[in-house]
Order: C-alpha cells, then sequence, then structure tokens
C-alpha cells in the first residue's frame, strides 16, 4: 500500500506554521499518519474479521494510590462529620435569621448595619469556602491526574497530555511566566509525549524543583534552628506542624495547585498516606532516624540532636511533598 | 582536561555529512542567541541546553593543527549567502575540534567544565571500501564482476566488460592498467551518479592525495585471467590497498570512534528504485560490519569497542511535509529491520535509536488558508526560479515498497536564503535531539 501523490506546486493562499498554529490539530495529524502506517505494517496472514461475542481486557487494571487510600476513609465518620456540619449551618442559619428579623421589629437603626455586617460576612464566608473546595478539589485530583498523564503517556498523545496538565500549567504560569512564555512557544514543535514531557521538564519544571529545593532546604535549617532553641517538646511539635504546613503549601503553589489552608492540611495528610502506601521502606527509614536520634539524645549533643531529627523529617516531608505534587513523576 | 568525545559521522555520498557538521557546529557557536528562548533554535532537545548547563562551544585551531581542518567558514558561506546553496562534495578528509563548555550544580558544590568533540568528515564513496579489508582479491573480483552483471549496471558496464574479456592477461603493461582502471572508475561514476552507493575502490571517485597514484590502479579481472602475471600484479596491489588505503583510513578514523551517527537518504534511495534500495541495504549490512560497537563494559574498552551511542538517521526531513515526518521514521525503522535481521548489530551496541532530521531545513512549513487544508512546504526546488508553496507528495508506507506500482518522485529543495544564521545557526530538524542521544549523557 502507498499514499502518494506527485509533488505539484500550489498556486492558493498559504499560512505559516509556527507556534501559534493549533497544536493539537497538528498533533491530530501526525497521530493519524502514524496510524495509518502501523495499519499497513501488518502482515499477519489472519484476515480480519468482526468480533461478534462478549470481550474484556485481559490488561488488569493497575492499582493506583487512590485506591490503596481509599480503604483508609471511613464512611461513616465522612457521614456523621458532613450531617454534623449540615446541622451546625442549619441552625446557625435558623438562629442568625431570627434574630435578625428580631432586631428589625424592634430597633431599625440597629437592624439595617447589622444586616449588612451580617450579609458581608455570609459572602465572604461563601467565597471562602468556595475557594477552599475548589482548591481541595485540586488537591484530590492530584492522584487522577497522574493516572491521567499514565494512560496517555501509554497512549502516546501529546494533546492528551497536554490537556491533563493544563490546570496545572495554569497555575504555574503565574509564578513562572517567563519560563511559561519559552515552554508554550516551543511545545508546538513537540510531537511525541517524550519529546512533550522532556521540553516541560527542562524548561519549565527543572527550575521550579531547584526552587523547590531551596524551600525545602530553607524550611530545613530553620527547623533545625528553632527545634534547637525551643524550651519544651510541646513547641517543638507545634513549630514543627506549622512549618510542615507552611513549606506544603509554598511547594503545591510552586506546582501549580495554589493550595489554601484547608486544602494545604489535606495534601499534608495525602502526602503522608501517599509515601506510607508507597514504599514501606520510607517507614523503615524514619525508625532508623529515631533509632539514631534516640542514641544521640543520651549523649552530650542531645539538643543538637533533636534539631537534626527534625531538620531530617522536615527534609524528608520536603521531598515527599514535592514527589507526590510534581506535575510529571520525576521518573517519567 | 575534559572528557573527549570522537563523534562519526558515517554516510554515503551526498547524505549529508559536510551539512550536518557545519550546521552542528554553527548551533553550538551561537547558542548564546536562544538563551532566553530555550527549546527552540537549533539546540531544542538539547537536554544540556535546555536545563542551562550548556555554555558555550569553541573551535580548537591547536588540536590536529597538521591535518587538514574541516572547512567550516566555506561551508557556513555557502548556505548563508544571499544565494545560498548546498556545499560542494568533499574531496578529502577533514577534523573539526570543539570544545563544548558547561557548568554542573550540585547540592554544595558548583564546577566549570569541557567537553572535546571531534568531528570528521570524508568523502561517502570512501565508505564502500570498509568491507574490502575483510576479503581477498579473487572473492572482491567475483563480487564486483557479478555486482556489474546485475540489472541497471549492466548497461553501464559493458563497456568494461568487452574490455576486460578482450584483455591479455600475459602483457604486463601499466598503461593497459591504467586505461582499464579508467574505464571502470568511469563505470562507477556513473553507477553513483545513479545513486548507487556500493562503487570499489571508492578511491577512484574521490582520490584525493591519491590521485594518479599506482595503488589505485585496482579493478576486477575475470576467474580466468587471475593466474596471469596481471592477476597476481592486481593480488598484490588489492593487499597494497588495503594495507596503504583502507587500513590507515579505518584504523586513523573509524577504530577509535565514541559515537556514531549512520545518515542514510531514504528519499533519493526510494526516488531512483529497487536497485539503489537493494545495493543500500547490502551495502549498510556490509559496513556496519567493519565498526566495533560495544556496551560500555572495560573488556569492550580493553578490545576497542568503543562506539557505545549509534543513531540511524533518516535524513531531509524538510522535503516532507510535518505530518509524514512520523512515516519517515518509521521507514527508516523499517529499512534497519532488513539491514539488521538478525538482530547481530543491536545486541552489540550500548544504545541505538533511529530519528529523521534536517541539518538545514530549506523549506517551510505551511498550510493551505482555503478548506481542505493540507500542510504543504514552501522553499525552491532545485532549477525553480523562485521560492514557491509546494505540495511534495506522500511517502510510500511500506517497504520495500512494491516497485512496480510506485513512480516516487520527491522535491530537491535548494537551501532558503538565511543570512541571520549567521548569528543564530541554521533552522533544523532534530538536530538538538540527535545531539543530545548522541553526547548528552556526557555532560555529568
Amino acid at each position: 500500500m502507498t499514499d502518494q501523490s506527485r509533488p505539484e506546486p500550489i498556486n492558493e493562499e498559504t499560512v505559516a506554521i509556527n507556534s501559534s498554529s493549533n497544536q493539537e490539530d497538528d498533533i491530530n495529524t501526525v497521530s493519524a499518519s502514524a496510524k495509518e502506517s502501523k495499519a499497513t505494517h501488518d502482515t499477519n496472514k489472519r484476515h480480519p474479521q468482526e468480533i461478534l461475542e462478549p470481550t474484556e481486557s485481559i490488561t488488569p487494571e493497575p492499582v493506583t494510590t487512590e485506591d490503596i487510600s481509599a480503604t483508609y476513609n471511613n464512611r461513616h465518620w465522612s457521614r456523621a462529620f458532613w450531617t454534623f456540619v449540615i446541622f451546625a449551618a442549619s441552625w446557625l442559619t435558623y438562629a442568625t435569621t431570627i434574630s435578625l428579623i428580631d432586631v428589625w421589629k424592634t430597633n431599625l437603626w440597629f437592624a439595617i448595619p447589622l444586616t449588612v455586617v451580617t450579609s458581608i460576612f455570609v459572602i465572604v464566608l461563601v467565597l471562602l469556602i468556595r475557594r477552599e473546595w475548589r482548591a481541595i478539589k485540586a488537591v484530590d485530583s492530584i492522584d487522577n491526574t497522574q493516572n491521567q498523564l499514565r494512560k496517555f503517556i501509554d497512549e502516546e498523545s501529546p494533546a492528551g497530555v497536554h490537556n491533563t496538565l493544563e490546570p496545572i500549567l495554569s497555575g504555574i504560569s503565574k509564578y513562572y511566566p517567563e519560563e511559561f512564555r519559552h515552554f508554550e512557544e516551543a511545545r508546538a514543535d513537540r510531537q511525541t509525549t517524550h519529546e512533550y514531557l522532556s521540553l516541560l521538564n527542562n524548561v519549565l519544571l527543572s527550575k521550579i524543583d531547584k526552587d523547590v529545593d531551596t524551600a525545602i532546604h530553607n524550611a530545613t535549617l530553620s527547623v533545625s534552628a528553632l527545634v534547637a532553641i525551643s524550651p519544651h517538646p510541646a513547641l517543638d511539635a507545634t513549630i514543627v506542624m506549622i512549618r510542615s504546613n507552611m513549606l506544603i503549601r509554598k511547594i503545591g503553589r510552586m506546582y501549580g495547585l495554589e493550595p489554601t489552608g484547608l486544602a494545604s492540611l489535606r495534601l499534608f495528610k495525602k502526602t503522608i498516606i501517599n509515601a506510607i502506601t508507597a514504599a514501606g521502606i520510607e517507614e523503615l527509614g524514619s525508625l532508623l532516624i529515631d533509632e539514631i536520634g534516640a542514641n544521640m539524645t543520651v549523649k552530650a549533643l542531645k539538643v543538637l540532636a533533636e534539631g537534626a531529627v527534625n531538620a531530617r523529617r522536615m527534609y524528608r516531608l520536603g521531598h515527599l511533598a514535592k514527589n507526590y505534587m510534581r506535575p510529571v513523576a520525576i521518573s517519567t | 582536561m575534559g572528557k573527549k568525545i570522537k563523534l562519526g559521522v558515517t554516510g554515503f555520498s551526498r547524505t549529508g555529512k559536510t551539512v550536518f557538521i557545519g550546521s552542528l557546529t554553527q548551533a553550538l557557536l551561537t547558542s548564546d542567541a536562544w538563551v532566553k528562548k530555550r527549546g527552540q533554535g537549533p539546540l531544542a532537545q538539547f537536554t544540556p541546553f535546555e536545563l542551562g548547563q550548556f555554555t558555550c562551544g569553541s573551535i580548537r585551531d591547536d588540536i590536529h593543527s597538521d591535518f587538514p581542518q574541516f572547512p567550516f567558514r566555506k561551508v557556513l558561506d555557502s548556505l548563508t549567502n544571499k544565494h545560498a546553496k548546498w556545499p560542494v562534495p568533499t574531496e578529502g578528509i577533514s577534523h573539526l575540534v570543539l570544545d563544548l563548555d558547561f557548568h554542573i550544580k550540585k547540592k554544595f558544590w558548583e564546577r566549570d567544565k569541557k567537553i572535546q568533540l571531534e568531528l570528521i568528515d570524508y568523502p561517502g564513496e570512501w565508505l564502500a571500501d570498509l568491507p574490502m579489508f575483510e576479503q581477498t582479491y579473487d572473492a572482491w573480483s567475483d563480487d564486483m564482476l557479478d555486482r556489474a552483471k546485475e540489472s541497471v549496471r549492466k548497461e553501464w558496464s559493458q563497456v568494461y566488460m568487452q574490455e576486460v574479456n578482450e584483455l591479455d592477461p600475459e602483457q604486463d603493461d601499466e598503461g593497459v592498467l591504467e586505461r582499464l582502471t579508467d574505464i571502470w572508475a568511469q563505470y562507477l561514476s556513473t553507477a553513483a551518479s545513479n545513486g548507487l552507493v556500493f562503487n570499489q575502490p571508492g578511491r577512484l571517485l574521490r582520490p584525493d592525495a591519491l590521485r594518479h597514484s599506482p595503488v589505485l590502479r585496482l579493478i576486477p579481472i575475470p576467474e580466468s585471467k587471475r593466474q596471469s602475471r596481471l592477476g597476481k600484479k592486481l593480488q598484490n596491489r588489492f593487499k597494497e590497498y588495503q594495507q596503504k588505503v583502507i587500513k590507515p583510513f579505518y584504523k586513523n578514523y573509524f577504530s577509535k570512534i565514541d559515537r556514531q551517527i549512520v545518515l542514510i537518504d531514504i528519499l533519493r534511495t526510494l526516488e531512483l528504485g529497487e536497485p539503489a534500495y537493494n545495493e543500500l541495504i547490502d551495502s549498510l549490512n556490509l559496513i556496519l560490519k567493519s565498526f566495533k560497537y560495544g556496551k560500555g563494559s572495560i573488556l569492550d574498552w580493553a578490545t576497542g569497542h568503543n562506539t557505545t551511542h549509534v543513531l540511524f538517521a533518516a535524513t531531509k526531513a524538510d522535503h516532507v511535509v510535518r505530518g509524514d515526518r512520523a512515516n519517515l521514521e518509521k521507514l527508516l525503522r523499517k529499512i534497519i529491520r532488513h539491514v539488521d535481521d538478525r538482530n547481530r548489530f543491536k545486541s552489540s551496541v550500548k544504545h541505538y535509536d533511529m530519528m529523521e532530521i534536517a541539518s538545514v531545513k530549506a523549506s517551510e512549513d505551511r498550510m493551505t488558508v482555503n478548506p481542505p487544508k493540507r500542510e504543504i512546504l514552501f522553499g525552491k526546488p532545485h532549477q525553480a526560479d523562485k521560492n514557491g508553496a509546494y505540495d511534495p507528495g506522500g511517502l510510500p508506507l511500506d517497504i520495500p515498497p512494491d516497485w512496480d506500482s510506485m513512480e516516487f518522485q520527491f522535491l530537491h529543495f535548494e537551501p532558503l536564503s538565511m543570512l541571520d544564521a549567521q548569528y543564530d545557526g541554521f533552522p533544523t530538524i532534530n538536530l538538538g535531539k540527535a545531539l543530545n542521544f548522541l553526547i548528552g549523557d556526557d555532560f555529568k
């Protein structure tokens, strides 16, 4: 089979193909040609025929971290929590409305400012909840994004990979506009998923990785110093928790997730669960560190050892968060 | 003192070795023009450049200063001229040594490092001589005469066959030998101009410093005449050719190459038809056996099997539309499958890859405006008066194609006027990607 046409001059109007052209169309053109080529490659003697009986996939679906983490969910507690939230919100709304009606009946001068303040509060609260909700959704979609990415990489679909990463890239573009511009300008020429991901890694993510490493380094140093001078273990724990949350939030922002307060806590939780389920060896490493720390604490350098152990924990947490939140896993 | 890498640019004549070396050198010298546009330019997909590790390249004039240097300036002038044209074919061997400066940044330290990249240009015709090194005169003679009687070669070799059949083998006259060598060279030249690549002795086509030397008076004669005085003389001359011409060429330039790029002009071969295709497959098969590929182990290093990375590149990717470039790569993969059908080569080398490239992009990718939209090329085909938009035609999707029904033609584009290439390097397709495969790992 041939796909031939003779060379010929074109007399109609033409336009240059460049980075501003629709990359998806370009990619589809290539993919179509590639698929056609693949079809002709088949030299099997069997004749093609339609299969009418039911079929199923012989390749099992890969087990994802989402599946594993799902086993940790307790649906009953979740239901109870959300029921309580709805219950409290309903009563609060009811009580506030009744109180406002009473005020309107008794004193008009108090009623107007109180209604305005209440309305502003409700609007701000709704906006905050909406923002938190979106941020939590974005955090929850990390696993899904990774699964989608894996699927499109297997299917050799650069357009699919790009569409999956688009929301994250849009977040990244706010903090890294120049690098993002370089990436956008060059991506039209990348026609395979490997080329696309190489460009993403080299031009955009490598710069973010460096900044994330610097952030982890700084957080590690500050935690080790603060814990070393902290007078009480409870304060140590507080410092580590606050600093960890700040670090995770920062890393999330750099990788285009824009986590808010609650979302960053959720990110923290997911990072830990992901790390535990992904690699049991991490727990072993943690135990070893504790062991080393415990041995050191009985020695003269107790304070420094505590600082060092906490710093080590912070460092590892930072890198776990980095591996979890990086849009494209380092191994790909 | 940095790491030294010898890059063997391999390919038959007119596959674009000179243009590849010229364009690569210019890309490395002008990389700073693209620092603000990483991911674009001639070094796009060269990871050390995209990561900002690669600083700059510079030409070393002090190394191999007693050998001919690659005529970089001439190649550059030829391509960046207002009336740009492809460089003239290479007549002899030449070197170019480049220093590639880069820096690496680790957690606690930062270092500036250097890689010394040596590129060698030579006439592609000489490559065909490599399999002769393993042969005897008798075997070579039989092979050459058998080939000369095959398909299209038969017509071009008629004069030589007639002369050699009428030859008196007891007549030990150097003048007769010289005359027959000229006729043989004429036949080889006709075969080469028609795209056939297995023309031995290759030095007859590009003699360089050996022009008129007796060692080049080497021709095949029929078995019945080999026991004569002339036969004995030719046998000795064959050995002399092996020892004085092929061996030094191989030993000095090919035996120590660390990385290799094999340039293959698939479009021209398809256009020339079945004989050219069959000969390309045969020749590549024989020539690849001449190189020492290795896995990078200590044993390989000790036995001289240094070549660890081999890249097969289908040239003239700019002569097909973007949608067909993936097909060009697929054709290349199928061709290499035929060349190395026993995976002997693949199992002996550490890394190999295949891709389509254009060292200098001679056309511009465009798309028609009116529906149905289609990709076309804008450029100046050979013998056209001016630049224009062209549909370059489609590629055959099967290899080998159905030669009887296929009438493949492609447009031979002349280079576009590229005055900016003096400062920005040449527009290319996959040059950086090729470089990344060949030496990207060494920037550590």
